[in-house]
């Protein structure tokens, strides 16, 4: 099995090679054709991607393309949902007839490349555009997708989109409350400029100038970082320590502490879901948040009080030191080939249309952050481009991600942090104690035996 | 008339398995085995399309098996690893005892408030009958999630009704940041409301139909009888009711007690753990990790103890179904 | 006088009671007629402007259809196996007083205790070997046996409660012992087969983690269901009104099924 698929993988990398010193003309993907035909005559790919990745037109220029440059293949591209979605990944790669290629989100991914349920595609690093090496200077993917597509030191999954959070205001209010909006650079402007948002919105009731959820753990994570904390780390025998306690942590904890109370009306013991932030800034409770870029589009409602997008403004998210933005957050997704795929050959086809240029240009229609990071560097100053412009300059400035570790999920499952923020919004505990009690909580889901 | 034959029949012994009118012997055996025929689809259904899964998660439980071994095919036999792990969590013994007072509570309130329902569907106008079924029916074909969801919003602490509703009382003062999921108890509160909203209905439609096959002659006697309402209630309908209330009580002991979806949407087992039950914990240490050995063991414990309480219980309901 | 009271206070009570089992209902209806950033609001708004955006979005959502038939195949089948062996094997331990029946029992209470998120994995593997995940067919059979031991309890219990009398009063008359349990026991047993119906139906109808991690081709309503909640927000009024499309064959079914049960009860009493 294994010997049988070697021959047609080392091949398409080969000629991948050559594929990609051509990219950039629109006909790059074609340059695969050969290796895929000469592994098998006609097939059918089936490609799983995820419910709001990418547009249908996107999709079928995908399949049209990959269709035209092998010759008797036909694609059946599927979505997925996200609800239940490692349930269905974990059956489906175990089936005796998996899909091909599969997307997953970049906290998902390591479960399954620790379980061996990937093709290991170290072999086709550089031929997918990666550079030469897993880690380091040679290493030419967004980082914080690249350590979710590595494990112990091979590659399972190919980088596909990131996205990150920007601070989103009301462009309308501002200027009504003649606030400069470029001048917003730190915490303590912030907090001012959401202070006088909210003394100008006094009639509007449960008015935020700046609405923070109780239990915002990706915003919160955002300023630990900032301030120079980490959320754990992990020694060389392989042991985890979480640090919310260390005093860095503790000063983004109380960063996002004087945020909420700046004025915040997000409740103390639930997240930005519930409700979901733009629907208040739809609403026109809202001044200021910190939010995905997608929340723009969802927030813009003719039938709200935000009623078109001239009235949404973007920036980053500013740091406590002046003229700096946080850490981002950065979540997204990579692509994987099953295993058990008979079409592993094709199915790296397929996914190397995404990082070729075009792929990449695809992406940043689709509004994502793309994988490479010098596409990411290189976004077209458009219009249409301005909010991916600010997330992708924030993270060029700096990144994080949650721990990478099967184990990580049985945290988030439960999750001690959420409960600490509830706690010390309350009252209920001190910050060096709130944060005590979740790191050991952290430690020891992290810590138990495997 | 035929109530009181009723009453005597049932202190019979126990008639015979066929009619006893049967001259040919090929008929008879037919008949004798005719009973165990009809048992036979069951038979198969059980022990092989259950027994087997169930085997093989029994095994599961005594061996070491995630994610990996699920793609590699090949297990390690760890013994009673995986219980001795789960046992030896200092925080199970909360969890079970959690779980316990848990289902006690939906039970209880389940069957309480279904009786009642049921007693008061019996008295209704038909047009009040018809909806009261309606409402109840639509509340327990509600999806459990959206449940869930809907019912969050409704004890949401700054956009709930809930919360608007009791303010706008005045009686009770400012209710508008008022937080029900702060603490364990008050969350469980909630969550407690849900399962019995949705558990109700089909014990209460269940009690309704069982109130119907009671004959309504055997009340006219008793009140002829110069019984008041109360007496009849527990002197004949309880009674009669009594096995459709042990086996409603029986089934929902074994839902309250497994029940997943709800307790773990409404908050991830929170606030600060406070709502882990087992089933929620079987996913917290287990599933949400592929630790599918684990999972195992949680289940196979919960099977257990579902088994240790409720045997004699069972003996109790065939015995009380056979003797009434 | 005061008995005309008496009476208007219980359906007083009724009415209460069906406002309080429709009131979490009633608010996921309103919430699907609302605009989408209309949902959750400081003052809450009971008669919303209705907008049919939800609907029109829900409905919208690619193989809805497809979903739809395949749901109304998996279920009515579950339903009818269900039923139809659950009938036999209860009719059997409630009227025979045969050998091992108590054995029986037992062995079916154990079968309503069985962990069935745990038996996913388990389940997969068996299915998988013979060739039979990702088939309509193995969500029937699983859905079968999720509902098979409570069918069986469940009418089981209402069988016994119908005194045996009747049937061997009909007896006397020359009728079959299996005719008298058809023409007698069957009609007064139609509430119960009523509650259980539903039941079944409501669990084959609502499954979601078998149903999304069994299937890989084509799946039912469920899926589509939580296809409104993405890891970029949820499309809340779109999920509320796919929520409420997706009760309305429930309750429809129940009318139905109620219709026969009001007919059947009359038959009963003329016999009784």
């Amino acid at each position: 099995m294994r010997a049988r698929n070697l021959f047609p993988i080392a091949l398409v990398a080969l000629v991948g090679l050559t594929g990609c010193s051509s990219a950039g003309s629109s006909s790059a993907p074609t340059q695969a054709a050969p290796a895929a035909s000469q592994a098998a005559s006609s097939g059918t790919l089936t490609v799983w991607l995820m419910n709001g990745s990418l547009n249908d037109n996107t999709v079928v220029q995908l399949d049209t393309d990959f269709q035209m440059a092998h010759p008797g293949w036909k694609v059946n591209y599927q979505v997925q949902q996200w609800n239940g979605i490692v349930d269905k990944l974990t059956t489906a790669l175990a089936s005796n007839n998996p899909p091909d290629v599969i997307e997953m989100g970049n906290t998902q991914a390591i479960t399954f490349e620790a379980a061996g349920a990937l093709m290991d595609l170290t072999s086709d690093r550089q031929a997918l555009g990666g550079g030469t090496s897993n880690s380091g200077d040679g290493q030419l993917f967004m980082d914080s997708l690249n350590s979710a597509s590595v494990y112990q030191d091979k590659l399972y999954a190919v980088p596909f989109y990131a996205g990150d959070r920007v601070l989103i205001y009301r462009k309308d209010l501002f200027q009504t409350a003649g606030i400069d909006p470029t001048t917003i650079t730190s915490k303590d402007k912030l907090i001012a400029a959401a202070k006088t948002l909210q003394q100008q919105n006094a009639s509007v009731k449960d008015f935020s100038g700046f609405y923070v959820a109780g239990q915002n753990w990706y915003q919160l994570l955002q300023y630990i970082w900032d301030r120079g904390g980490t959320l754990a780390t992990q020694d060389s025998s392989g042991k985890w320590t979480a640090n919310l306690e260390s005093p860095q942590s503790m000063q983004g904890i109380q960063d996002y502490v004087d945020y909420y109370t700046a004025g915040s009306t997000g409740p103390k013991d639930n997240d930005e879901m519930n409700p979901p932030e733009y629907t208040l800034f739809s609403q026109g409770k809202v001044g200021m948040f910190v939010g995905n870029g997608w929340e723009i589009g969802s927030a813009v409602d003719p039938k709200g009080v935000v009623t078109s997008a001239d009235q949404v403004g973007v920036m980053g998210i500013p740091s406590a030191t002046d003229g700096k933005t946080v850490p981002v957050f950065l979540g997204g997704s990579v692509l994987g080939i099953a295993a058990k795929s008979k079409n592993q050959a094709q199915a790296l086809d397929w996914i190397k249309q995404l990082t070729s240029d075009q792929g990449q240009q695809m992406l940043i229609e689709n509004g994502w952050i793309p994988s490479l990071k010098s596409a990411a560097a290189n976004i077209p100053d458009t219009p249409a481009n301005a909010i991916l412009k600010v997330q992708a300059a924030e993270a060029a400035a700096g990144s994080g991600f949650t721990p990478n570790d099967p184990r990580w999920a049985g945290v988030e499952a439960n999750n001690p942090i959420k409960a600490m923020m509830t706690k010390i919004l309350t009252g209920q505990a001190s910050i060096a104690d709130a944060a005590k009690e979740a790191d050991q909580k952290i430690d020891a889901v992290l810590n138990a035996a495997q | 008339m035929i109530e009181t034959q009723a009453a005597e029949i049932r202190r019979q012994a126990p008639g015979p398995a066929v009619a006893p009118s049967r001259p040919s012997s090929m008929r008879r055996a037919f008949g004798r085995t005719l009973p165990y025929l009809a048992l036979l689809p069951t038979l198969v259904a059980f022990l092989l399309l259950l027994g087997y899964p169930v085997l093989r998660l029994v095994e599961t439980s005594l061996q070491h098996w995630g994610l990996r071994q699920l793609f590699s095919g090949t297990t390690t036999w760890v013994g009673l690893a995986n219980y001795q792990r789960i046992l030896s969590d200092p925080e199970f013994g909360t969890v079970l005892v959690r779980t316990f007072l848990f289902t006690a509570a939906c039970v209880g309130l389940t069957i309480v408030a279904g009786t009642l329902v049921a007693l008061l569907m019996e008295r209704l106008n038909r047009i009040v009958q018809l909806l009261l079924s309606v409402a109840m029916v639509l509340a327990w074909a509600t999806p459990v999630v959206t449940g869930v969801v809907v019912f969050q919003w409704l004890f949401d602490s700054k956009l709930g009704v809930v919360n608007w509703a009791i303010s706008s009382l005045g009686i009770f003062g400012d209710w508008l940041n008022h937080s029900w999921f702060e603490t364990g108890p008050s969350t469980f509160g909630i969550i407690v409301l849900l399962i019995v909203w949705q558990a109700v209905p089909f014990v209460a439609l269940s009690l309704y139909a069982g109130l119907l096959g009671i004959s309504r002659e055997l009340h006219e006697a008793a009140r002829v009888d110069g019984a008041s309402e109360r007496q009849i209630f527990w002197h004949v309908t309880l009674p009669l009711l009594r096995p459709l209330i042990l086996m409603l009580t029986f089934l929902s002991i074994i839902w309250d007690f497994k029940v997943y979806t709800q307790v773990y949407a409404m908050r991830q087992g929170g606030p600060d753990g406070q709502t882990v039950t087992l089933s929620v914990y079987s996913y917290i240490v287990g599933i949400s990790q592929s630790h599918y050995d684990i999972a195992a063991a949680v289940s196979m414990v919960m099977v257990l103890l579902l088994l240790i309480v409720l045997i004699p219980y069972i003996r109790t309901m065939i015995r009380s179904q056979e003797e009434a | 006088m005061n008995r005309i009271a008496r009476r208007g206070l219980v359906n007083l009570v009724g009415l209460a009671a069906a406002f309080l089992f429709a009131f979490p209902v009633y608010w996921m209806v309103i919430s699907a007629f609302k605009d989408r950033n209309d949902i959750q609001t400081y003052t809450p708004v009971f008669f919303p402007v209705p907008t049919l955006d939800n609907f029109v979005h829900a409905i919208d959502a690619p193989h809805f259809m497809e979903y739809l038939g395949n749901s109304i195949f998996v279920t009515l089948s579950t339903l009818a196996l269900a039923l139809v062996v659950g009938f036999l094997a209860a009719a059997v331990v409630a009227r025979a007083r045969i050998r091992g029946r108590r054995s029986f029992l037992v062995l079916v209470a154990i079968a309503q205790m069985a962990p069935f998120e745990a038996l996913l994995i388990p389940f997969f593997l068996v299915l998988r070997d013979a060739g039979m995940d990702n088939k309509l067919t193995s969500l029937i059979i699983i859905y079968f046996i999720f509902t098979l031991p409570f069918t069986i309890w469940s009418l089981r219990g209402f069988i016994a409660g119908i005194p045996v009398d009747l049937e061997e009063a009909a007896m006397v008359d020359g009728a079959s012992r299996v005719g008298a349990f058809v023409r007698v026991t069957l009609p007064l047993l139609w509430p119960g087969l009523v509650a259980t119906a539903t039941f079944c139906f409501i669990t084959a109808w609502n499954e979601f983690l078998y149903a999304n991690s069994l299937m890989r081709d084509t799946y039912t309503l469920p899926v589509w269901l939580v296809s409104f909640q993405t890891n970029f927000g949820t499309d809340w009024g779109a999920t509320m009104a796919a929520s409420t499309m997706f009760t309305l064959p429930v309750l429809v079914f129940f009318l139905v099924v109620q219709g026969r049960m009001v007919g059947g009860l009359t038959a009963g009493a003329v016999k009784g």
